[in-house]
This record gives C-alpha cells, structure tokens and sequence, in this order.
C-alpha cells in the first residue's frame, strides 16, 4: 500500500491509498491551540481520514486535542496523512495550513 | 525529605498537613467515587463540557463582535476542545477505569499533558520556546478551570469548607480573594508556586500574621493533601515529607519565634522617639477591622492606611453604603475615636480579582488602564456610596479620606468636587457627617511626586505608596520574574522622587507619611528619616520592630546616609551603604 509513496519535502502520491507530505509548521507558536482548532475544522470538512506525525506520536487530525497533545515546536516537521475519495484536496489546504505563519487567523 | 526554596513574605514557622489547592483556588470536593455512582460522574462530565462549550461558543460571537475575529477565535478553540471526541473520551476513559469523580478526572486528564509540556520545557534550551510552552500549558490550565467551574457551580471559595483542621495551603497562587477568608485559626502558613514578595497575597498574608514563602517555583506535583509540611517563613524555605528529628528543631525554632514576639511587647509601651529626641508617628496598613486592634496593641498611634478592597470582594453586587459605613465604624470601635484612620478609597486595580460585574473588563496593559481612582471617577455611583459611608463614619471618630492613583492635579480636583457635592447631599439630608474631613492624596505616580509641589496645596496630607512609586518609576512589575530585579526601594531615582515630595510637603506645611511596604523595613527607616520623613505606616507586625530601629538612630547621622545614598548611581551601593549603616546600629537586624 505504501510502496509507491516516499516521504519528503512536497512529495506524494499514488492515485489510491493514503498520500503523504512532509510539512514544516512554520507559526512562529508551532502546532498551538488554535492552529489545531483551525486544523481540526478544517479536517473535519473532508471525508478523507487525516492523520499527523510527528516523531513517535500519531493523531487524529480531526481533534484538537489530539494535535495538542502532539506537542509540535515552531520549525517542526509532522507528517500529513490523508486518506480517502478527497485526500488530494484535503493535502493541499490542510499543508497550506501548517505551512503558513499566520495558521491561527480564520473565521468560521 | 525535599527543601524547597522561595521568598519569604511573612515571618513564622508552621508545620501541619498540607491543603493542596488546585490552580485558582478550586478546591476538588472528592477524588473518588463509588462504583455505582461511575454512570452519574460520566453524566456529569458530559453535561459540564457542554454547558462549557455552549459558554464558549457565547463568547465567541460576543468578542468576535467587539473585537475582533482573533480574540473570538482563542474561544472557538476552546469550544472545539470541550466537544472534542477524543478529549472526552480520555476522561471518560479516567473516571471508569480508576472510579474518580468528574472533577479529579478533568484534573488529572488535563494536569498530565501539562505535565508533559512542563518536562518538554525544561528540555528546551532556549527561553523563546520554553515561553511557547509555558503559554499551552496556560491554555491548558484554563480549560481545566472553566470545566471545573462549570461542575462546582461558581468557582467555590477556597478555604471555607475546611471543616475546622487547620492546614497548610499550598498553592500554584492565590487570588487575593482566596487570602480573604484566611484566618490564623484555620491555616498554619502558606506555600505558592508564583507570586513575589510584594504582591497582594504577601502582603495580606503578613497582615494575618500567617506565615508564608511565595515563588517557589513548581512544588505542587510532590506532595499530596494531609502530607506533613513545614513552612519557614524566616528563611522562605519550605520542606515536604520532613524526618522526625526535622520537625523536633522546627518545633524548638517555633517556639524561640513565639518568646521573640514578647520580647517586643516590652516595647509597646515606649514612645517612638530617635535617641536624640525626635518623635517619628508611627501608624498601621490594615485590610480588615479586626486588625485595627492589632495596630493598638503593637503601639501604632493610628491608621495610616486602611484599604477598602475587601469590602468589594467575594460579592456579587457593590457592596452598600450601610456595609462600608458597618466597616468603617468597626474600625473606630476598635481603635478609639481619638486615633487617626486613614480611609483610602477603592483601589481594585488588575492585581485584584473582583467579582463586581462590570469593573474589570480585558485590558491590554491594566497597570496602566482603568483602575483605582480613574475607575472610581468612571463609576461615579460607587465612588459616591464610598464617601457617603466615609463622611458619615467620620462623624464619630478621626476618620480621614485618602485618593489613590491621582496622576493628574485634575483628578484630585475631581474627587474634591465629587466630595463636596456629596458632603451637600447630606447637608441637605440632615445626616451626620464630619463637614471638615482632613483630604489626603496617595503619591504612587511619578507625575504627581514632580507635580507634589502643586498637589500639596489641594490636600491635607500626601501618603507616598512605595509599591506603586517603585513600580512605575522603574517600569517594572515586581511580580515578573524577568525584571523583579529592577524594582528596587533603594534605586537613587526613587529616592530622589521622595526627597521632592517629602520637600513639597514641608514647604506647604502639609502632613507626608510613607505606608508603602518600604516602611516597614528596618533597612529602609534610617534612610526614610534622613529624607526628613516624620511619620510611617507599616503592617502592625512591624511596628515593635521599627520603633525599636527608630529609638537607636540620630537624625542627623540619618541626614548625612541620606544624602550620601541620594548622590549614588546604583540601586546596588545604596543597599550596600544601608546595610553597612544598620549593621552598625542594629547589628542583630542585618540577616
């Protein structure tokens, strides 16, 4: 299943199966409260299964909490896991999210 | 056997079993429960995060309204962890398996991440990520409070459940509120995590006359409630699970501190007069009326500061007219009507928790905001209550009004307008009052000690608070750890602020007394004497010790410190300098 994915900067793919990125969270807070927040929602609005790594800990990406508890420092890597029908779409605004130093400015 | 060290902020040794306070004060009632009552606690829990996260979710469109998205989004975060899945199943996971009550899992659930961000922090070289750190496990903290206000109704208050055992309190902080309701009957001393020896708690925990030692740094994951502790309020040290030979020496030490009290009894009865013969007033800081006594049985001649704080604490509503006039007879019940009573009014300012809606609303900087007397002349109603209460009281003994935190001649003014309209209304009224209150100011502001010369023609007296004066004039809080070390009484700028004041006051022929907290340190009165200071007012505790300082010193030995400590550059050779000079007269008063 994982055959076809390498681990990377920017990398993916493989049309079925999970895919990967390697994402720099970049905040200058790191992977705090409510970054996961924004995160979490915005996880929550694809029906693809979204995991983070980061080290040994593995969380939902559709909790809040669970991304708190990963403890994620500024300049971190975690890897992004997203799997189902919408996990394409799901990659690209979820990394945007980590990716970018302003992560905890939304509306809902 | 563990030492730990903080500051000490109130003199004393105790040892007794420990009551651990969980962070604000809230007191978890039961750690378990019984395994039928698991069902119930899962209830609870589940309702108590969704009453949070409706409150939350309140909150969010409140401030996202009035501020902006930003702010309301710090609660939309904290909705979304009261409703998250993997959140609530963790405690829910907590109560069944270990039979805790909802509250001990929500403490516990949330206390072991902290844990893990306290560790992670001190793994972390650098100070900008520890500081990344330190503000999630706030975050955490914060939730963990609100749950646990949702569960317990309001935040309960702390010590009066404690059905008569008298504890030890160990704490992360109290809220001055907390404090209130302390009595030497029920608590032995105190112990926190944070806070400095300046800070409110400290210094009602000296006016108890309860030892304490504050900031000792993270403490609280080490001892459990009913543990055997030992508070040194001499040295600010504390020891968690002492050896029996341990406790024998503490019980001898306190037992010596005791005998050393009575030694300063002997004193009471002497006038406070320098050896050369000259007369420095000596009076009293109090909080609560009870402690008026306190100031008579020591020797004070009188109130030089009574703070009306409380009056305005733990309570739903402002407190009325009939209470503050209550409080402020009380006070001349227990000092005699011929004694002054310095009145101050309302100073709740951002170190002093309120329950009054209304008063205290976010502010970015509150130190520097809405408190004190700007506060009093925004809210009008209250202010007028006050003085009502005041000149009523005045009526029947030597009470006199005191305005704190005038920065500007303008505010003072104010106040006198409001004064005088109010001593009209009960003219009118026909009710009893004391037309000719004496009017006094703070001086805690720099402006108003380099404007002193033009206040002093507008009041009666002037009362330099130190704490304040310190804490402007250097631009420092005494609390930040980071920058405590610039807040410093014996900072040359400080000294020179008070030399102006204490001149202004003489040439309008005015009344200045200090009642900071710098009065009451034996190192600081040769120096207060020799800036042509005539009058302090120190927590009762310290009178006997004062005035047995103020009965070795020569004024004009006094003058020559001061003048020599006023042309220095530091902080650092003015400490030294008076350290040098005390240890000459008192030598037994130096360490």
């Amino acid at each position: 299943m994982t055959a076809n994915v390498r681990t990377g900067e920017g990398t993916q793919v493989g049309t079925t199966g999970p895919l990967r990125r390697t994402v720099k969270v970049v905040n200058p807070l790191g992977l705090h409260h409510r970054v996961a927040d924004r995160f979490s929602r915005a996880a929550r609005m694809f029906a693809a299964a979204v995991a983070v790594t980061h080290g040994d800990n593995r969380a939902d990406g559709k909790s809040v909490w669970d991304l708190m508890m990963l403890v994620v420092m500024p300049d971190a890597e975690v890897v992004l896991e997203v799997d189902g029908p919408d996990a394409a779409a799901a990659l690209e605004a979820l990394s945007d999210i980590l990716a970018s130093p302003g992560g905890e400015d939304y509306t809902i | 056997m563990e030492y730990r060290y903080g500051t000490a902020v109130s003199p004393g040794i105790a040892i007794g079993p420990a009551l651990v306070l969980d962070t604000e004060g809230v007191r978890i009632p039961n750690k378990l429960v019984l395994p039928e009552q698991v069902d119930g606690e899962v209830a609870r829990l589940r309702e108590a995060l969704d009453d949070a996260a409706s409150e939350a979710r309140e909150k969010r469109q409140r401030y996202t309204a009035r501020f902006e998205p930003a702010i309301g989004n710090i609660f939309a975060a904290q909705q979304s962890a009261f409703e998250d899945t993997s959140f609530r199943d963790r405690l829910e996971h907590l109560i069944r398996t270990n039979t805790y009550s909802a509250e001990y899992a929500v403490s516990r659930g949330i206390r072991e991440q902290v844990k893990k961000l306290e560790e992670a922090q001190r793994r972390v070289g650098d100070l900008a990520a520890a500081e990344v750190l330190r503000r999630r496990a706030g975050d955490l903290i914060d939730l963990e409070k609100q749950i646990l206000s949702t569960l317990l109704g309001q935040v309960p208050n702390a010590v009066a459940p404690l059905g008569g055992e008298r504890v030890v309190i160990l704490a992360n902080d109290l809220m001055p509120s907390d404090t209130a309701d302390f009595s030497p009957r029920t608590v032995w001393a105190f112990a926190t995590e944070s806070g400095g020896p300046t800070s409110h708690t400290a210094i009602l925990a000296g006016a108890l006359e309860i030892p304490a030692v504050v900031g000792v740094g993270r403490f609280l994951t080490d001892v459990s409630g009913g543990d055997v502790v030992i508070v040194d309020g001499d040295e600010g040290k504390i020891i968690l699970d002492p050896d029996d030979e341990t406790v024998r020496k503490y019980e001898a030490k306190r037992l010596a501190g005791l005998a050393r009290v009575d030694r300063y009894e002997a004193l009471r009865g002497k006038p406070s007069v320098t050896h050369d013969g000259v007369a420095i007033r000596l009076l009293g800081n109090i909080e609560l009326a009870p402690e008026a006594a306190h100031c008579a049985d020591r020797g004070a001649e009188g109130v030089g500061l009574y703070r009306t704080e409380f009056l305005y604490l733990n309570k739903s509503s402002d407190p009325t007219e009939a209470e503050h006039y209550d409080a402020y007879r009380a006070v001349i019940d227990e000092i005699g009507p011929n004694r002054p009573v310095v009145v101050r009014t309302l100073d709740l300012g951002a170190d002093k928790f309120s329950s009054v809606s209304g008063l205290l609303s976010v502010e970015k900087n509150p130190f520097l905001g809405l408190r004190s007397v700007r506060l009093c002349l925004r809210k009008l109603d209250l202010f007028r209550t006050q003085m009502r209460a005041i000149l009523r009281a005045a009526a029947h003994g030597d009470i006199r009004i005191m305005f704190p935190m005038i920065s500007t001649v303008g505010e003072l003014r104010q106040c006198k307008v409001l004064l005088n309209e109010v001593k009209e209304d009960l003219e009118e009224a026909g009710v009893p009052y004391k037309a000719d209150i004496r009017v006094g100011t703070m001086i805690e502001v720099p402006s108003a000690a380099i404007l002193a010369d033009v206040l002093a023609r507008e009041v009666d007296f002037f009362s330099i608070g130190t704490n304040d004066l310190i804490q402007y004039t250097l631009a420092a809080d005494r609390n930040n750890e980071h920058v405590a070390h610039l807040y410093d009484p014996a900072d040359p700028a400080v000294l020179r602020l008070i030399r102006m004041v204490v001149e202004a006051a003489g040439k309008a022929g005015i009344d200045v007394n200090v009642c900071g907290e710098m009065s009451g340190e034996p190192l600081y009165v040769p120096l207060l004497v020799g800036l042509g200071l005539r009058s302090l007012s120190a927590t009762p505790r310290k009178i006997p010790e004062i005035k047995r300082v103020i009965r070795q010193l020569d004024v004009a030995e006094c003058e020559r410190v001061a003048g020599q400590a006023l042309s220095m550059d530091t902080a650092r050779q003015v400490q030294n300098l008076l350290r040098d000079q005390l240890r000459r007269i008192l030598p037994e008063a130096v360490e």
